[in-house]
């Protein structure tokens, strides 16, 4: 509540908002903005859109992003890897959202680094190129030289940007907030969370020095891969808004004709891609959540190079044992080992048919089982077990997600460079090998038996003094025992309706005959209240009609 | 924690996993299926041999592990045997 009345108080979210109600508008999307109040409701009225033109729906959303933004087109970007939240013909469009922004100039540019580093361009860069050599909506990237020789690119953050997201960001809030209390078919995409977890992943892909230390990490983790190149950052040129880094010389992942003109061995590019992908999850527990095509380049001698580390991912130990159970549950089509991964992982609630979760997931598993083994589209199958969770409230983590969209990726991957690929027979004896030692790790499990120990320790340690404590507010008779019986509630409203059933049949022929009484006096006073009283008496008779009625409805 | 008491838990425990959950991993279909018969072994050689090293390395603690252990397993049947009978007095004190 505060937030929404600090939001209201800001006359440029107001001009955002009344702008944003343009777009959807414009785009047909009144039925939205018609709900969210009178006010709205009556803009609606003039900026309506003809109905001529019938674009789908999908389109029309995805149109709404892009004319709206930055934030907004980053937004549905996290949207469309979402396939547990939005059905298919959703996914597909937002896929294709692009932001169309217009490159920083160079003088905003150069604004932007000698703020940043607090010195001259010169003193730090022997030279810079002035055109970059991508432009983003975040932040935009220069090939430079450093006076002590080194090769870098250079990514500057736009210097708007925090301004711009920080607005987008609270109106973001501001309307999942209204969508998730008008709109309650909206509830089941938790939008006010959707947009929390959003919120916290742009602020970390809005500072560098994350960034920065996401590099270096996942350089130390794969300190042992020597077909992978992860870029050095320079830490000491590295702020909130400047990333300076080792620059790789190669050609992206997907330019074909490049790869060929470099003569390298797609089987083995692609083998190290998917390796690295697999053990940074299963392994470290850290990963490249934005892995698309772009973020891939190939050098000459056969080694990948993983480029921006803005958006990572990472999950627990636990988690990652969850996880692989769950894979070798899935390529075994061990249903009943699945649905347990779900129960011990606390994602299913209680309105799950776990009989009918059972029945999809068999179904499932019997089509992509019937796949030749390597044609299984593993990007498919993540797919179809989202949606089959969706369809039985199984509330699958973002990281889950995450860690999908990457192996997707990947696979996307490989199938365009190296059309020979097979998914599923690459991925198997990762998998498994990943599974045997994390099964036999020794250091692995001796830390979960010395956590318990610990926990034990300090059960002991507090046991006196929690025994105490119950003791004692169990002999002053204030131990208190919380129950809910679902049933009582229902009980309770159907003894309040009884009540006013009684009020109103109480009233009724009070007034009536009150009514009847004054009707026999002559005076204007008396007249006008056997008026009232009549009238009051014919409510009380609405009142009790109406109350019987809802009674038998809830029955 | 102690380096001691570290090395010496990872030994009961890797003493543990060799004898009892190397043959069940290993027997595991998925894990059949995936791997040639000889990566399987070169696998498991390597598995055996890592957890054979931990159980070496921390042998000469293992006996101050379970010197600390010992307590606390006592210690938390007693808290268990004492909260059982608490609650036993508690609901007899309810029903006079």
């Amino acid at each position: 509540m505060d937030f929404i009345s600090g939001f209201l108080w800001r006359p440029a979210d107001l001009r955002r908002l009344r702008q944003i109600a343009g777009v959807l508008i414009r785009n047909g999307l009144e039925d939205i903005v018609g709900r969210f109040g009178f006010l709205m409701k009556l803009r609606t009225f003039f900026l309506r859109r003809p109905k001529s033109d019938p674009v789908p729906l999908e389109r029309r959303i995805r149109m709404t992003f892009e004319q709206l933004g930055p934030t907004f087109i980053k937004f549905g970007q996290v949207l469309a890897t979402r396939p547990d939240l939005l059905p298919m013909s959703f996914l597909l469009e937002l896929r294709n959202l692009h932001d169309h922004v217009a490159p920083m100039r160079f003088d905003t540019v150069r604004e932007v680094i000698e703020k940043e580093l607090g010195k001259p361009l010169s003193e730090v860069f022997e030279n810079i190129d002035e055109a970059p050599i991508a432009s983003a909506s975040i932040a935009q990237v220069h090939r430079a030289k450093l006076v002590s020789g080194e090769e870098v690119v250079v990514k500057v953050q736009r210097p708007d940007l925090p301004q711009i997201v920080a607005s987008d960001l609270r109106i973001l809030a501001y309307l999942a907030d209204l969508i998730e209390r008008r709109i309650p078919e909206s509830r089941q995409f938790r939008p006010r969370a959707l947009v929390e977890e959003f919120k916290r992943s742009l602020t970390r892909e809005t500072d560098f020095t994350l960034e920065m230390a996401s590099m270096l990490r996942y350089k130390e983790n794969f300190k042992d891969e020597v077909d992978l190149i992860v870029p050095k950052p320079f830490q000491h040129l590295c702020t909130k808004r400047l990333l300076v880094m080792e620059r790789v010389e190669g050609v992206k992942v997907t330019d074909k004709e490049a790869l060929k003109a470099l003569g390298v061995d797609l089987q083995k590019i692609v083998q190290t891609g998917l390796r690295v992908t697999l053990r940074s999850i299963f392994e470290f527990g850290f990963f490249h959540a934005d892995p698309h095509p772009g973020n891939f380049f190939v050098t000459k001698d056969n080694k990948i190079a993983l480029l921006d580390f803005g958006m990572m991912g990472s999950i627990d130990q636990k988690r990652i044992d969850e996880l692989l159970t769950y894979l070798v549950a899935l390529v075994g089509k061990d249903v009943d080992k699945v649905v347990d991964v779900f129960l011990e992982a606390d994602l299913i609630g209680d309105e799950t048919d776990l009989r009918s979760l059972r029945r999809d997931l068999y179904s499932m598993l019997d089509r992509f089982g019937d796949a030749v083994l390597g044609n299984l589209d593993v990007s498919a199958l993540v797919t179809e077990s989202a949606s089959v969770a969706r369809k039985h409230h199984v509330v699958l983590p973002v990281d889950l997600l995450l860690i999908g969209k990457s192996v997707a990726t990947m696979e996307g991957i490989g199938r365009e460079v190296y059309p020979e690929f097979k998914p599923l027979e690459a991925v198997r004896p990762i998998i498994a090998e990943l599974y045997v030692k994390r099964m036999l790790d020794a250091k692995k499990h001796s830390e979960v038996v010395a956590r318990s120990m610990a926990d034990i320790l300090t059960l002991l340690k507090d046991a006196p003094f929690d025994i105490r404590r119950t003791l004692r507010k169990l002999r002053r008779g204030e131990l208190l025992i919380r129950l809910h019986d679902p049933s009582m509630d229902i009980k309770e409203k159907a003894k309040d309706a009884r009540v006013d059933r009684a009020v109103f049949a109480l009233f009724l022929p009070v007034f009536f005959f009150g009514g009847v009484y004054l009707l026999d006096h002559e005076t204007l006073l008396h007249k006008a209240l056997s008026l009232v009283s009549f009238s009051l008496s014919f409510f009380s008779f609405l009142g009790l009609v109406w109350n019987v009625l809802r009674s038998s409805e809830r029955r | 924690m102690d380096d001691r008491i570290k090395k010496g838990l990872g030994a009961i425990v890797a003493s543990f996993l060799r004898k009892y959950a190397v043959d069940a991993v290993f027997s595991n279909s998925v894990v059949k299926e995936a791997m040639s018969k000889e990566k399987l072994d070169q696998l498991r050689a390597q598995a055996e041999s890592e957890l054979l090293r931990v159980e070496m390395e921390g042998d000469k603690y293992k006996s101050e592990v379970i010197e600390l252990a010992l307590p606390l397993v006592e210690g938390i049947t007693k808290l268990g045997q004492t909260l059982n009978e608490l609650l036993k007095a508690t609901t007899k004190k309810e029903e006079r």
